[in-house]
């Protein structure tokens, strides 16, 4: 398997004073090239700590403690620091939640885009990175006049794109997009998404987007992957997460979810998700779960199913679906 | 008869040379109580209205009053009133919080601060029951810190802080924005019986539609600070009027795999924030625009007995008199 990202058993920890908890426990997922993955899961779910293991950007005292995420032959988790600097950007691109604030306020934007060609050792002279800052800026539907501003002289959707523009530039094979656009209005959600979804299809890339808004996911994705309490839940194409969840976490974050039929009907899922340092017996869900029995207290429900299939961790999925 | 609560004539608000809030006129009296959502973009006067509403600004032009009086003009005791009557739940249920103090601090300290109870003991019914109404567990909320909380119920407590001091008028501005999808239902849930079971008027600022249509009763579409369509909420989402409105719920994302996104309409380039003098604030984005947008500012129109909306394209429909706004959002009776 070359093509696509594969990412296999997944552990990340945090260490505390009250030892370490996993904040990620053992998740495996594949994406083919061209192919989009959504990650949801509430706040504290492990879905951003995820993204971070497989970019090296865990910060201490967060570290991954095992597994493999490949791409080509290349494992992501074990290469060096050094050699992981160089793949940043080239092999694997990370657009972070309000990337728009890692923008550079002193340097134009012309100037950060041709800092990566730099910085990437392209080696380009600076007619052809001129053109390449502008090409890339044409991508993302902006002006090239953009390359002479700065930062706070742009909106924020086109800032946003900015950052697209600049993480696509060397064209890389796995994306990762961090709620890219949770502080935007909706018609610039909309703009920046196809303009991420265009870059991404035009260039083949394995993409995974990470967030909470079950919408959005329905409009992007092509599979989905429901996280809780660091645990993988459930993962499915998008239709079969939606509309056939085996997985009775996932139907009360989709039933909480506004939609245009129910108008008034308001559910959400009562209770607090678990402290990872007190996780639950069993199920983590449980304590929140209409569903939960005896066993689901007592015995973690590990993922069934095929890798790249339907795969859900529930005791009593067969009852659902 | 007696003085509408809040009263605005002719409200509007400039920063410098920026029309934030265009000349507004509205009466919220004590009685009527529709939830009322303000929607729009970063920059369409949303969050001007909010802070219109809650005296943190003085508008440029006209005059609020509350229960008759200037606003800004309030003294002593009425000023004391106003500020418990209009209540308002923030954006940010994190950092409303003093990290320091239990969250049961946030809600002695208006209690204290009004005299609205008698005893510790008082004080402790009054949180609890405020506490059951928004849907928290007492015993499992108060006597803890906010880290100790979710999201959802440092928002809902923020609800119920709102409660206790008995107001006749709560501004959420944005009150979801920063809370898990999952916990959001809750905190609109609370927000609905407030206005349901109380008959507290709520004005809902977000630039989130679908909550919006799901809570509000009436909702009021801004683009640059002006009003460019309002009405009953299912008519404004299920069948919008005006071209803006229109791609804002054409950019819905939907959680349905069968309405896919922007279907209807191509998204368009950013506005070029040029200001312009003359016409529809909205011409140079608008895919139906005409001559006449760009020469003169269209009037409100009422195409079918439904909402308003600020377009050329119903002017072959009844013009609306914005002196009946109040009466279409719920605030007045008809006639």
């Amino acid at each position: 398997m070359s093509d696509g990202l594969s990412v296999r058993d997944l552990t990340v920890s945090y260490n505390s004073d009250d030892g370490a908890v996993r904040a990620v426990d053992g998740i495996s997922f594949d994406i083919p090239a061209g192919k989009r993955l959504g990650i949801v899961g509430e706040s504290g779910s492990g879905k951003t700590t995820t993204a971070l293991a497989l970019i090296q950007m865990l910060q201490p005292p967060g570290r991954c403690d095992g597994g493999s995420a490949t791409i080509g032959g290349l494992d992501l988790l074990t290469i060096s620091p050094k050699a992981m600097r160089g793949h940043r950007l080239r092999t694997i691109s990370y657009i972070p939640q309000g990337a728009m604030n890692s923008l550079n306020p002193v340097q134009t934007i012309g100037r950060q885009i041709q800092n990566v060609l730099v910085d990437h050792e392209v080696g380009l002279d600076q007619r052809a990175m001129d053109a390449a800052a502008a090409a890339a800026l044409a991508g993302v539907d902006l002006d090239s006049r953009v390359t002479e501003l700065y930062p706070h002289e742009l909106s924020g959707g086109m800032k946003q794109r900015v950052c697209i523009a600049m993480g696509m530039l060397l064209r890389p094979k796995v994306i990762v997009a961090d709620e890219p656009t949770s502080a935007l209005d909706v018609v610039t959600q909309r703009h920046v998404m196809e303009t991420l979804g265009r870059q991404q299809a035009e260039t083949g890339a394995s993409l995974i987007l990470i967030g909470h808004d079950i919408g959005l996911m329905a409009q992007f994705v092509d599979r989905l992957a429901v996280m809780y309490a660091g645990r993988l839940f459930e993962i499915g194409s998008i239709r079969d997460v939606l509309t056939g969840s085996r997985n009775p976490y996932t139907r009360a974050l989709v039933e909480s979810v506004p939609k245009l039929r129910n108008r008034g009907v308001i559910t959400g899922i009562p209770g607090v998700t678990p402290s990872l340092r007190l996780l639950p017996h069993g199920c983590a869900f449980h304590p929140r779960c209409r569903l939960a029995i005896e066993r689901c207290r007592a015995e973690r429900p590990t993922l069934l199913g095929s890798l790249g299939g339907h795969r859900s961790a529930c005791h009593r999925q067969d009852e659902l679906g | 008869m007696t003085e509408p609560l809040i009263e605005l004539e002719g409200v509007g608000k400039h920063y410098g040379s920026l029309l934030a809030l265009e000349p507004l006129s509205l009466s919220i009296e004590d009685g009527h109580a529709p939830v009322i959502a303000v929607a729009g973009e970063s920059g369409s006067g949303k969050t001007t209205l909010a802070s219109l509403l809650l005296g943190f600004q003085k508008p440029s032009m006209g005059e609020i009053r509350y229960r008759g009086e200037p606003l800004h003009e309030l003294k002593g005791r009425r000023r004391k009133a106003y500020r418990r009557e209009v209540q308002a739940v923030f954006q940010d249920p994190f950092a409303v919080y003093n990290p320091f103090y239990r969250v049961d601090h946030a809600l002695l300290e208006p209690l204290r601060l009004f005299g609205l109870a008698r005893s510790r003991a008082e004080a402790r019914r009054v949180m609890e029951q405020a506490c059951e109404r928004v849907g928290l567990n007492p015993d499992d909320t108060l006597g803890r810190f906010p880290h100790q909380l979710s999201g959802g119920q440092r928002q809902r407590l923020m609800v119920a802080r709102a409660l206790l001091l008995e107001p006749r008028l709560l501004v959420a501005d944005e009150p979801v924005s920063m809370i898990d999808a999952s916990l959001r239902a809750l905190v609109l849930g609370s927000l609905r019986t407030l206005n349901d079971d109380l008959n507290i008027p709520i004005i809902y600022i977000t630039h989130d539609l679908t909550t919006a249509y799901h809570i509000a009763d009436v909702i009021m579409v801004l683009y640059r600070g002006r009003i460019v369509e309002a009405g009953p909420a299912e008519h404004v989402i299920e069948r919008p009027e005006h071209p803006y409105t229109r791609l804002l719920v054409d950019s819905i994302p939907w959680p349905d795999l069968d309405v896919a996104w922007g279907r209807n309409q191509p998204v368009l380039r950013e506005d070029k924030q040029d200001q312009q003098t003359e016409g529809c604030a909205f011409v140079g984005r608008c895919p139906s625009a005409m001559l006449q947008c760009r020469e003169q500012d269209p009037p409100f129109f009422r195409p079918d007995r439904g909402q308003i909306a600020r377009c050329f394209l119903h002017r072959e429909t009844a013009q609306f008199d914005q002196s009946e706004l109040a009466t279409l959002l719920g605030l007045r009776e008809p006639g």
